[in-house]
């Protein structure tokens, strides 16, 4: 059955071991390279060869207990024979142990076979005593903390858990039975009384599964620490809040310490609880009081304890621990750590910190912070060399070239359908499927991204149509697309007073609580009961509660929550939440680093530095200008009513001092109107207002100019919308909401787009449309034809001159214009298959209009070749990624770049076109590469979802027949949750599809964009965990040399810092 | 009444006091006495077995250390004390994840034995080289040139080399290293400048004797008990401080 136990010290020391069989290799070595030292003690058995091995720490003895068995074999009870030697051993050596200053003998042979005896023959005799149900509350409790994440269904609790936490009751018992057995100890009062009461006291639970009689249960008080360590150590509860009611009590709580100094040397104690259904606060508070009392006790004197608490020597506990973890694991979420090693390792810290002492002045956050910054340390801080120049330098000793795979994921998923509008550097907009290599879009902090490469596929998309509320038309997407939303619905409370049968009225409070590791919102609700004999006397007080509770939901949604979603993942929320979720447009773009050549062209123009106001007064021109001038001619045409109008271009060319020649002239339609021409028959002094055109290069296209797009907002942007709006819109009025309709004078839909686009950019809603017959504020009814339409909160905001155009905020519709939010809501229709477009750039990816995610294969492997040619190394590069298009000619530049930086440095490309195979590829350029005495080969994969099985079969087979000497995953710093998924996925697919015996895996990671994301350095750790393999590099901005090593210290102070 | 009172103050003052010269005591215990020896060396090379031999002259099985061991040992050579005080001693484990912990002593090193395992030296040269390249080009090494004997141990194997040899190799390797290790690409945090030692001399291939600190090689084997010439390099270091 079992195969061995050994009992060692955390310094490697074994103190006491038995075998049972001839053990071959030394699985415990393994035990603790691969799990105790890689932080993996949260994880509960290890299997290594044909063992199975399961521990247990006695922490504050720096203990390790061992035991193994034939993993064929299924033991139910090795943590009860864990626990109890565990304790046994403690309790009987306990001063041999701590005396660590020699050698000790440990006999202890005899009291192990009686106890394994013991615990075995339980086993045998009845399945029945360890399939019976267990209590209600501690398979609950199992399923929170042990199981951890994963979830376990509802059957299971029915079921004996596979890896049951072992009751107090338990081991006690299986020691008694020992003491009876070798007749060692003398057995006292309190013993008889106990023998029968145990059996009395178990009845219950072998006859019955009902759980009002489980909760009766007895519990026994042991002497006193070992107890308590042993209890400690066993119950892994997290935290014991329960919102239901009927919440079981926890089992320690209800010790009575005051017992404890009573009872020397194991005698033991049974007390009936009775009913435990009181509240849990008082239980506490009773807990807390006896406590004091024991350690008042136990030191005799009240200034000695009182030393003694302050100057520490405080052992720590499961409960001391678990709020400060709570928060520890909250922090590492924070930084981006996935939620389930945030998790893991909150519970291998735990376990390294339960029971053991904390020294003088020291509190337990303090505490449980060097000790993280301890495991993280050794989760970081690489198992094997990283020194790639050592390895090739080994590999030019073997005269062979050294080979290194990239593999990664890719951006493919986070693309648009064909037509979708992209911004623009330059402000113009660009249909998704014309982007190429090179081009620059906005990003969402004023700076340019620069495309890397462009892709396209085929894919079910999505349309993501607007409510008429919403801006332009719609937009297509595939299902990875990310939508930015915004959370609309917060806590309520709701009176549930009509009594149904068996219930007292109740007062329930609902909210939404987002699920940090789903990246999902959940609706959940609470009961408030009230009534005599209830939770609250009143309705009243009931309600507060409820209210005050609603303020301390951890990770509430409530209204204004802003939830970056993948579109299949949003598919999967309730209705209820997708309902409450909009789209809403972010603040107007404000374009900070670009801004300010309309101010220098004026400069130029007026040969000084020119006003504000001068600066608005000219745009407002120029607007006026791009609606009703005259093509190659500074010369607006003004309607002889549009007073004001005449009124302010005087002003303002009088402000500019430019001079104009004002003629009237007739039209067909025999209206009067004025043709103002900014001229002057003096030649020597200069037109300004046609230089101004013609510096904004519109003189002859009369178009919005595509500087303007981006200049600044006050002074350029709103002044030129609102000159094009006094001239050329209409105010509509619409149920107290405005809008402008702007319609060109003449058919010209290139302008409305562009007036559309200015408007958008500039904090309105707008969108172009074949606008019906619509009244206007002025009661002129203007003919359908293709105009745009502005809406917004800022309406007001536009300086129009003409006043019966004019939005005021202090109108009569004031307050309706104030409370309508940038907000819309929309519908998600599957559209089938098609086409998409997408695009990958440097920098982070959230490009206006876009929000995608995608990897830097090739950019990264070019700046690894760049470090190694500058370490004098020969470089071939091999262009595996046969499938994106583009991916050779990116590669190429890049090849390009670098020959042309390093002196005499050689790097070549070797590449056999698109759509041939990779794996045969890679094997070419290596035999080339070895040919023609290259020293390094560095292969270009297409990056890959980890779910497309055809390519990770591809990869697998790349990786199994080329057998490269290095395989490192480029990955995102940006990453979450999903790194754990990537990577496991990728070495899976490596382990699974290779049909190799020794299947390769990924040896390392570089991390890319690690300039953009601050302290969130999660990733990292989420990386190294999951693999185990170190981060090689990380990529810190665009050029060859931003290539760094990481920094083990610098990780760890960026995830601890608050 | 006012007499309890000022008695009681008294005490208060007086506890005080004990209590601040308690920890300025152990302060200058701690920090102003360099009489360490650290016990370094890959894993499984026997650092744990030395320890305790040294200790208890006795022989016990071990497992990876994921923690260290330390105690004061009196040294002697068949019943004849060595030194006349214990003489504190450190086993850093030497897992690639744990050895990290070795500079947290080394500024109240006296001495370092490194142990080699000299029957496995071939496969883990690179290793064992890289070891010693993070010991000799820590910063407390280098200013305090805290001498280090290189341990040859397991020399009961037949497989085992002599140190002669593992001396060798252990120059190639360290001579390769420290060109691989001075071009590796820059820290990610440029703000702390921590360039890469360069050991030895530049120019010439690298030489232990080239070291500021002293370096000895020596044979020994923990399991028969041949470790006499590593405690008398002990109590020779240790004696002339
Ligand atoms: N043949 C032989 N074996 C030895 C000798 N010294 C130690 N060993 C064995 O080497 C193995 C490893 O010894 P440890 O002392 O645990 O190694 P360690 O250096 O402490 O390893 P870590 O704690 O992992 O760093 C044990 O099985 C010892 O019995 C020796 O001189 N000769
Ligand atoms: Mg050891």
């Amino acid at each position: 059955m079992l195969d061995f136990f050994t009992i060692l010290t955390k310094g490697g020391i074994v103190l006491w071991s038995k075998t049972f069989t001839r053990i071959t290799s030394s699985p415990v070595d393994s035990l603790i390279k691969d799990v105790l030292i890689e932080e993996r003690a949260g994880e509960n058995s290890y299997i290594k060869d044909s063992y199975c091995l399961k521990w247990t720490f006695a922490n504050e003895l720096d203990l390790i207990f061992v035991a193994a068995y034939q993993k064929i074999l299924q033991l139910a009870y090795i943590e009860e024979l864990l626990a109890t030697v565990k304790k046994f051993f403690c309790d009987k050596f306990a001063n041999l142990i701590r005396d660590t200053s020699r050698i000790h003998k440990f006999a202890f042979d005899d009291d192990f076979d009686t106890i394994l005896n013991n615990i075995e023959e339980k086993d045998s005799k009845g399945h029945g005593k360890l399939s019976k149900p267990r209590p209600f509350e501690k398979t609950k409790k199992f399923k929170e903390t042990v199981e951890g994440s994963k979830k376990l269904s509802v059957d299971d609790i029915s079921k004996p858990p596979t890896n049951p936490i072992i009751s107090e009751d338990e081991i006690a018992r299986n020691i008694e039975d020992l003491r009876l057995r070798s007749g060692k100890s003398s057995r006292g009062r309190g013993g008889r009384k106990q023998s029968g009461s145990t059996k009395r006291s178990n009845e219950p639970n072998v006859s019955s599964d009902d759980k009002k009689q489980t909760r009766k249960k007895t519990m026994r008080v042991w002497d006193d620490k070992l107890s308590k360590e042993v209890m400690e150590s066993l119950d892994y509860s997290g935290d014991k809040g329960d919102n239901d009611n009927s919440s079981a009590v926890n089992p320690q709580d209800l010790v009575d310490r005051n017992q404890l100094g009573q009872f020397q040397d194991g005698y033991y104690e049974v007390q009936d609880l009775g009913e435990n259904d009181d509240e849990d606060e008082f239980e506490e508070d009773d807990y807390d009081g006896t406590n004091d009392v024991s350690t008042q006790n136990n030191g005799g004197s009240s200034i000695l304890s009182f030393f003694k608490n302050i100057t520490g020597q405080k052992e720590i506990t499961e409960q001391d621990l678990a709020p400060v973890l709570a928060k520890m694991k909250e922090h590492l979420i924070k930084k981006n750590v996935a939620a389930d090693i945030a998790a893991h390792l909150c519970d291998s810290v735990a376990r390294n910190l339960v029971g053991q002492k904390i020294g003088s002045f020291k509190s337990i956050q303090s505490t449980v912070k060097q000790s993280m910054e301890v495991s993280l340390k050794r989760i970081l801080t690489p198992k094997t060399s990283v020194d790639l120049l050592r390895d090739i330098a080994q590999a030019q000793s073997e005269s062979r070239p050294y080979t290194v795979c990239f593999i990664g994921v890719n951006g493919v998923g986070k693309c648009f359908a064909k037509g979708t509008k992209v911004l623009m550097y330059d402000g113009t907009y660009q249909n998704v499927e014309e982007l190429n290599v090179g081009n620059q879009i906005m990003g969402d902090d004023d700076t340019s991204r620069t495309i890397q490469s462009t892709t396209k596929g085929e894919g079910i998309m999505y349309r993501i149509i607007p409510n008429d509320k919403g801006p332009a038309k719609f937009f297509e997407c595939n299902n990875q697309h990310i939508l930015v939303l915004k959370f609309s619905a917060g806590p309520f409370v709701r009176n549930e007073e009509i009594p149904i049968v068996n219930r007292s009225p109740r007062i329930r409070l609902f909210w939404y609580e987002y699920d940090t590791k789903n990246n999902m919102i959940v609706k959940k609700n609470d009961s408030f009961y009230y009534g005599p004999g209830k939770d609250y006397p009143k309705k009243g007080i009931a309600r507060r509660a409820a209210i005050r509770e609603m303020a301390r939901k951890p990770n509430l949604a409530a209204s204004d929550f802003i939830w970056e979603v993948p579109i299949k993942d949003f598919l999967t929320a309730s209705d209820e939440v997708q309902r409450n979720c909009l789209m809403y447009k972010p603040n107007k773009v404000i374009f900070k680093s670009v801004q300010g050549r309309f101010r220098i062209i004026l400069n130029e123009i007026l040969g000084v530095n020119p006003t504000d106001s001068q600066i608005s007064a000219a745009s407002w021109l120029v607007g006026v200008w791009i609606n009703s001038g005259i093509v190659n001619l500074p010369t607006i045409c003004v309607n002889e009513n549009e007073n004001e109008i005449l009124k302010v271009i005087a002003k303002y060319s009088e402000m500019l001092n430019w001079r104009y020649i004002k003629e009237s002239y007739k039209t067909m339609t025999d209206d009067s109107e004025w043709r103002i021409s900014f001229m002057c028959n003096d030649d020597d002094i200069e037109n300004g207002f046609l230089r101004l055109l013609q510096k904004l290069d519109i003189l002859d296209t009369k178009k919005v100019p595509p500087v303007i797009m981006i200049e600044e907002l006050d002074q350029v942007r709103l002044p030129l919308l609102a000159g094009i709006l006094d001239i050329g819109g209409h105010l509509l009025e619409e149920s107290g909401n405005y809008k402008y309709v702007y319609e060109p004078s003449q058919e010209r839909c290139d302008l409305v787009e562009q007036v559309c686009n200015l408007a958008n950019l500039s904090g309105f809603y707008s969108k172009s449309d074949f606008a019906s017959t619509k009244k206007c504020q002025d009661n002129i009814t203007i003919p359908s034809s293709y105009c745009t339409i502005i809406s917004g909160n800022d309406l007001d905001k536009l300086p129009l001159v003409v006043s019966h155009k004019r939005v005021c905020k202090n109108h009569e519709h004031n307050l309706k214009l104030i409370n309508r939010d940038m907000v819309w809501r929309f519908k998600v229709v599957n559209v089938g298959l098609g086409s998409y477009y997408g695009f990958k750039v440097d920098k982070n990816e959230r490009v206006l209009l876009a929000d995608l995610t995608v990897s830097h294969n090739s950019t990264n492997l070019s700046k690894t070749c760049f470090w190694l040619l500058q370490n004098g190394l020969k470089v071939l590069i091999a262009a595996c990624d046969t499938f994106r298009s583009g991916a050779v000619e990116q590669l190429r530049v890049h090849v390009r770049n670098l020959n042309a930086l390093g002196q005499n440095s050689t790097v070549e490309l070797y590449e056999r076109g698109y759509g041939k195979d990779a794996a045969g590829i890679a094997k070419d350029a290596i035999s080339y590469a070895k040919l023609n005495k290259f020293d390094v080969v560095l292969i270009d994969t297409a990056g890959r979802m980890q779910d497309n099985e055809p390519l990770m079969r591809a990869l697998a087979k790349l990786v199994s027949t080329n057998n490269p000497d290095k395989i490192i995953f480029v990955g995102e710093a940006l990453v979450g949750n999903e790194a754990v998924d990537q990577l496991t996925k990728f070495n899976q697919a490596l382990k699974d599809f290779s049909g190799l015996q020794n299947p390769r895996h990924i040896d390392g990671m570089i991390l890319t964009k690690f300039d953009t994301i601050d302290d969130k350095v999660g990733a990292a750790l989420s990386m190294t965990y999951t693999t185990g393999q170190p981060i090689l590099f990380v990529g810190t901005g665009q050029t060859y040399t931003d290539l760094k090593n990481m920094k083990v210290g610098h990780i760890i102070h960026a995830l601890l810092k608050e | 009444m006012d007499n309890s009172t000022f008695t009681l103050i008294t005490w208060i003052i007086l506890t005080i006091l004990a209590i601040i010269i308690a920890i300025i005591f152990n302060v200058l215990k701690n920090r102003s006495r360099k009489d360490t020896f650290l016990i370094l060396g890959l894993a499984d090379s026997g650092k744990t077995s030395f320890f305790i031999k040294l200790r208890d002259g006795k022989q016990v099985q071990t497992h990876t250390s994921m923690k260290e061991n330390e105690g004061y040992i009196n040294l002697e050579n068949n019943g004849i004390p060595l030194t006349k005080v214990p003489i504190h001693f450190v086993d850093v484990p030497g897992h690639e994840k744990l050895r990290f912990k070795f500079s947290d002593f080394i500024p109240i090193t006296r001495g370092i034995i490194f142990l080699v395992d000299s029957s496995t030296c071939v496969k883990n040269v690179r290793s064992i080289a890289e070891y010693l390249y993070d010991i000799f080009s820590n910063k407390d090494v280098i200013k305090h040139n805290i001498p280090t004997l290189i341990a040859c141990n397991k020399s009961d194997m037949i497989t085992a080399l002599p140190p002669e040899r593992i001396q060798t190799m252990l120059e190639n390797e360290i001579n390769k290293l420290r060109n691989t290790r001075t071009s590796a690409l820059d820290n990610q945090d440029s703000s702390i400048t921590d360039n890469i030692e360069f050991l030895g001399y530049e120019n010439e291939k690298f030489k232990f004797e080239h070291l500021e600190n002293e370096t000895h090689f020596e044979k020994c084997s923990v399991d028969k008990n041949e470790i006499a010439e590593i405690k008398n390099w002990i109590a020779e270091v240790y004696g002339g401080r």
